[in-house]
């Protein structure tokens, strides 16, 4: 049962992660990895504000400025950085993605050269919940990163600027021609960038999960890449699914190491071989997510998923 | 040389003064919109050479030409995804050279595309939707905290023009496998949800057969003569264009060779010679 809510708490977390980079791709044709620095910002950001005596209040106020912060950088970035190499190839806006990623890393570093103890409120606190235990910031995790991620499918898909935003993400001159404003559209996307981004961030962050510590957030960032592969960067369904997926596979076999490492060996004997090798944190961690991202390119077809973006 | 330096802010004054007088003149005489002048070029490539037209409220006109005369940069120029190299565009008594499409959808223009775009991540009555003109419901402070009140306003209003085209049976169906002739209709529906006051059709027939092509013209008639909207249809169809429209520009290499009522545009030596091979 605790694999599954961790499963859940780290699924909601990529989907997090995930939606805010196909949404990205969508609108401006290109993987947009420098969305990943943001989620790295959050954390050291808040940690800068805040301390373990901070009341949730003032924990929440900080987050929510964070946030205002997040979406305002990615509008200046995005306008201010993207706009003069508009014209150039998906491939090269990725590279200058990446570099933006690292800048911002690098400025992490220079800012807090000692790292940074995100400390909230919730601490480490467990709660149990029809006699399981879990963990409180698992639980506050799934209930916020459900609350968002369903909250952004009902704007996407029941309202009207939802319904503009995906219009224009399939054909920009189209929707230009009835109205659309492609100001309008990058805005909306900074926004749901920096709500989203800075609340995966410091979840991602948040002491008492497994996954505690400001430097583990661009790991994790990192295996979120796994459900926008499978996704083709353009389906948000799939994107969301995949999610949960690649985290239940994650938490499942890193659970079951052990007998992951026995089928191994027994596997590996079966051809008379021998072998001293032992399968790690890491096979689960950094293997698997991407190995159901290249099996998923391989045996999901192309027509089941809409590839409408406009790279 | 002191001459030139005193002539210029003159010219740029009577220019200004100009403008107005220009725009009151086209208002009183009813101009809806008016090319003057354009020229258009890609590449080394004359696409548009000295095109200068009026357009009154609520006419009706066709644009005529082989492939490659002309007829989809001028569309794109009146609707404003292409801004020409030289001259003046004049649209809502202002000058609209240099404003975008969205400037001119926000005044009340809409363009039915000649493939019809069909939003697939959206239902039909949606991807009607998307034509509205913008509204309250439209921000996020109102998408956020009465998300389904213009929704809704904005939704039956959808529905009541897909009647209109004879599209109400799709409610909810996915457009991914829906029929060309369909896909044209909701993109027809979609620009009249714009309440257009002027109407650009690009190839409204191309790919439907007869009854098709004849079910689109009476609801584009109907539309129009109802709302005495401005129309502008860019066609290779001749019978379309006689069905739809009371004249004709005939364009050949980027240059206009005839402007005026239907039947005589279409009776002109230079229309026949260079355009319909013979005698309509």
């Amino acid at each position: 049962m605790s694999v599954l809510v961790t499963s859940l708490a780290l699924g909601s977390l990529y989907c997090l992660i995930a939606v805010v980079l196909v949404l990205h791709f969508k609108v401006s044709g290109f993987l947009n990895i420098g969305v990943l620095g943001y989620i790295a910002l959050a954390p050291y950001l808040v940690a800068s504000f805040t301390s373990e005596h901070s009341s949730i209040f003032i924990f929440l106020a900080v987050c929510l400025g964070i946030m205002f912060f997040i979406s305002l950088l990615s509008f200046v970035i995005d306008f201010g950085l993207f706009k003069p190499i508009s014209r150039l190839s998906s491939a090269m806006k990725v590279i200058v993605s990446i570099s933006v990623l690292f800048i911002t890393l690098t400025f992490i570093d220079i800012i807090w050269p000692s790292g940074a103890n995100l400390e909230t409120p919730v601490g480490t606190k467990s709660i149990s919940i029809f006699s399981i235990d879990l963990l409180l910031i698992d639980a506050i995790t799934l209930f916020v990163a459900f609350i968002v991620v369903f909250g952004l499918f009902f704007i996407l898909s029941k309202t009207i600027m939802g319904n503009r935003l995906l219009a224009f993400a399939q054909d920009q001159q189209t929707a230009r021609a009835y109205g659309v404003s492609p100001l309008y559209v990058k805005f909306l996307i900074s926004v749901f960038t920096g709500v989203m981004a800075s609340l995966a961030g410091i979840l991602l962050a948040s002491p008492g999960s497994p996954r505690v510590g400001v430097t583990s957030v661009i790991f994790y960032s990192l295996i979120a890449l796994s459900p926008v592969i499978i996704a083709r960067h353009s389906d948000l369904l799939i994107c969301f699914i995949s999610s949960f997926l690649v985290a239940f596979v994650q938490i499942f076999s890193s659970a079951n190491i052990n007998s992951i490492n026995e089928g191994f060996h027994g596997i590996v004997s079966n051809f008379g071989l021998s072998t001293a090798i032992t399968l790690g944190p890491t096979f689960a961690d950094r293997f698997v997510p991407f190995a159901i991202a290249l099996l998923a390119l391989i045996i999901i077809p192309s027509r089941w998923i809409r590839d409408d973006a406009n790279g | 040389m002191e001459t030139a330096m005193s002539d210029e802010p003159l010219d740029k004054a009577v220019e200004l003064v100009e403008t107005p007088r220009e725009t009151q003149e086209q208002e009183r005489r009813g101009i809806g919109f008016a090319l003057k002048g354009v020229e258009v070029s890609y590449s080394g490539v004359q696409a548009l050479k000295n095109i200068s037209f009026e357009i009154s409220s609520g006419e009706r006109v066709g644009i005529i030409g082989n492939n490659g005369a002309g007829k989809s940069t001028l569309c794109d120029v009146i609707s404003g995804l292409i801004k020409p190299n030289v001259g003046k565009v004049t649209y809502a008594q202002a000058d609209a050279t240099r404003k975008s499409a969205i400037w001119r959808a926000q005044k009340g223009m809409r363009r039915v595309f000649q493939h019809p775009v069909y939003f697939e991540d959206l239902s039909i009555v949606e991807n009607v939707m998307i034509g509205s003109p913008p509204s309250r419901g439209d921000g996020i402070v109102s998408s956020l905290l009465f998300p389904r009140l213009f929704y809704k306003e904005q939704r039956e209003t959808a529905i009541r023009i897909m009647e209109y085209c004879n599209i109400a049976e799709n409610d909810n169906h996915s457009g991914v496998n829906l029929p060309y002739a369909t896909k044209k209709r909701i993109e027809l529906a979609r620009a009249l949800m714009g309440n257009p006051k002027i109407l650009v059709l690009d190839e409204p027939a191309a790919a439907m057969d007869e009854e098709e092509r004849a079910q689109y013209c009476q609801v584009v008639i109907d539309y129009v003569e109802t709302f005495s909207t401005t129309l502008i249809v860019v066609e290779h169809d001749v019978e379309v264009i006689k069905t739809l429209c009371k004249r004709a520009i005939a364009l050949d290499a980027g240059e206009i060779i005839a402007d005026g009522e239907v039947i005589p545009v279409l009776r002109n030596d230079k229309v026949i010679d260079l355009y319909l091979g013979k005698r309509v």
